[in-house]
């Protein structure tokens, strides 16, 4: 009986043994390096979501490790290019909130600016980049943010924004020697200009030529509007005549109140027209000969602007 | 029995009620209601535009009251899909091209400043 407690004694001390020296083959130590490069590798695949949980895991594990910035700036690019915009541009508040003077919060600058045009405030894109402009003195990054600037009041010019387009040749005319050459603003000046002097449909005029009806779209050159417009109010205005004249009292009063809607749609729809005509042909020239778009690169989390321009 | 003329004011009286918004607790107007659930349905979406000239005015009634909304739709039912299409772009909406034609593409030229004021 005593030899058989002692196998099976012996037998569960060496299972016991076994299992141990297997654990510690398996034992790993993750140091701050492997966990941050981890979490880039994901954000190189474009894995966002993983890669934001990687970096808040650094964030916390590490929270003396030097790349700590880097790591609270890549989830909010992370963010960025998941399109959670307003979560992006919050991350990176924080990163401008603390106050460090580095690339890294230049950076956050120019992408909390990106961040709020791409949900189409660009109020608040403005105001980031002219905040901004306060805190900075080097020229290159002035030259940036005039640049940004100008952008952005493009973009504001092709939504019909009036002033837009002095503001952008501002901007553009604020910036140094050397930026105004690496950003070509003597062509964005040029295109401005074209723009400016565009051909245009003075809406006042388009809303007097109306009071005949049809005549404000035939002045803004939208024939068969025109023509639909001046048969439906003359059709109109004459049914009212008959019913009047028939003594239809009533049906006149439909008729009437139909028509006065018709009437006054046409005149504002030839002043509106006016308004869309010289909007279009200032967007048809910023299609034409630029296209700006900025671009952000996931590898280098660098921010780039591109622009095309038609010969 | 009431006289003919006496019964079209009645009609023309609640017709002008209905399209100054009586039904302001709900989001639409009910004319429009009822063509978007009575006539549209059967008649089939013909609007070239997007949104639609009943979406469109709904929207206009809801954005600017009864006076300029119905202003607005009268001038969106004479565009409706002719000239329009040369200056305003194009949408894909169930694999169908629409002209693009938002209530904020043609009061953006005073709505805005009125904003900002």
């Amino acid at each position: 009986m005593n030899s058989r407690y002692s196998y099976i004694l012996i037998l569960i001390i060496l299972v016991f043994l076994s299992h141990n020296s297997f654990a510690k083959e398996k034992q790993l130590i993750i140091t701050s390096g492997m966990q941050y490069a981890y979490a880039q590798k994901l954000f190189i695949q474009k894995d966002y979501d993983t890669a934001i949980i990687e970096f808040k895991r650094f964030i916390h594990f590490f929270p003396d490790s030097e790349d700590l910035d880097q790591a609270q700036f890549d989830i909010a690019v992370c963010l960025f290019n998941l399109k959670k915009y307003h979560d992006a541009a919050r991350a990176f508040n924080e990163i401008i909130l603390a106050g460090k003077e580095n690339e890294i919060t230049k950076k956050a600058f120019f992408y909390q600016s990106d961040a709020f045009m791409n949900v189409g405030n660009t109020g608040y894109a403005q105001i980031v980049l002219q905040n901004y402009l306060k805190l900075v003195e080097d020229l290159q990054t002035k030259d940036k943010i005039y640049f940004n600037l100008a952008k952005i009041h493009l973009t504001e010019a092709r939504k019909g924004k009036s002033d837009s387009l002095t503001l952008a040749s501002e901007y553009l005319s604020k910036m140094s020697p050397s930026g105004a050459d690496k950003y070509h603003t003597d062509q964005y000046l040029d295109l401005i200009f074209k723009a400016r002097n565009a051909p245009e449909k003075n809406p006042t005029a388009a809303g007097l030529f109306a009071i005949i009806p049809g005549g404000g779209f035939l002045y803004c050159e939208r024939y068969h509007d025109a023509f639909i417009t001046f048969l439906l109010n003359t059709g109109l205005i004459f049914s009212a005549y008959k019913a009047w004249d028939n003594d239809n009292k009533a049906l006149a009063g439909v008729i009437a109140f139909v028509e006065t809607g018709f009437y006054t749609g046409n005149i504002y729809g030839s002043i509106s027209s006016a308004h869309k005509y010289n909007l279009a042909q200032t967007i048809s020239i910023l299609d034409q000969d630029f296209s700006i778009s900025s671009k952000i690169d996931p590898e280098k989390r660098g921010y780039q602007l591109s622009f095309n321009y038609a010969f | 029995m009431l006289p003919r003329n006496k019964i079209i004011a009645i009609f023309v009286l609640l017709f002008v009620l209905c399209l100054c918004g009586i039904s302001s607790a709900q989001d639409q107007n009910a004319v429009l209601r009822f063509y978007q659930k009575h006539i549209s349905v059967v008649d089939g979406n013909r609007c070239a535009m997007y949104p639609s000239c009943s979406s469109y005015a709904s929207r206009a009634f809801e954005k600017h009251g009864p006076i300029i909304g119905w202003i607005m739709s009268c001038d969106r039912l004479v565009r409706c899909g002719r000239d329009e299409a040369n200056i305003s772009r194009m949408v894909r909406v169930n694999d169908e091209e629409f002209i693009y034609d938002p209530v904020g593409a043609n009061d953006f030229w005073w709505f805005e400043k009125e904003k900002n004021k």
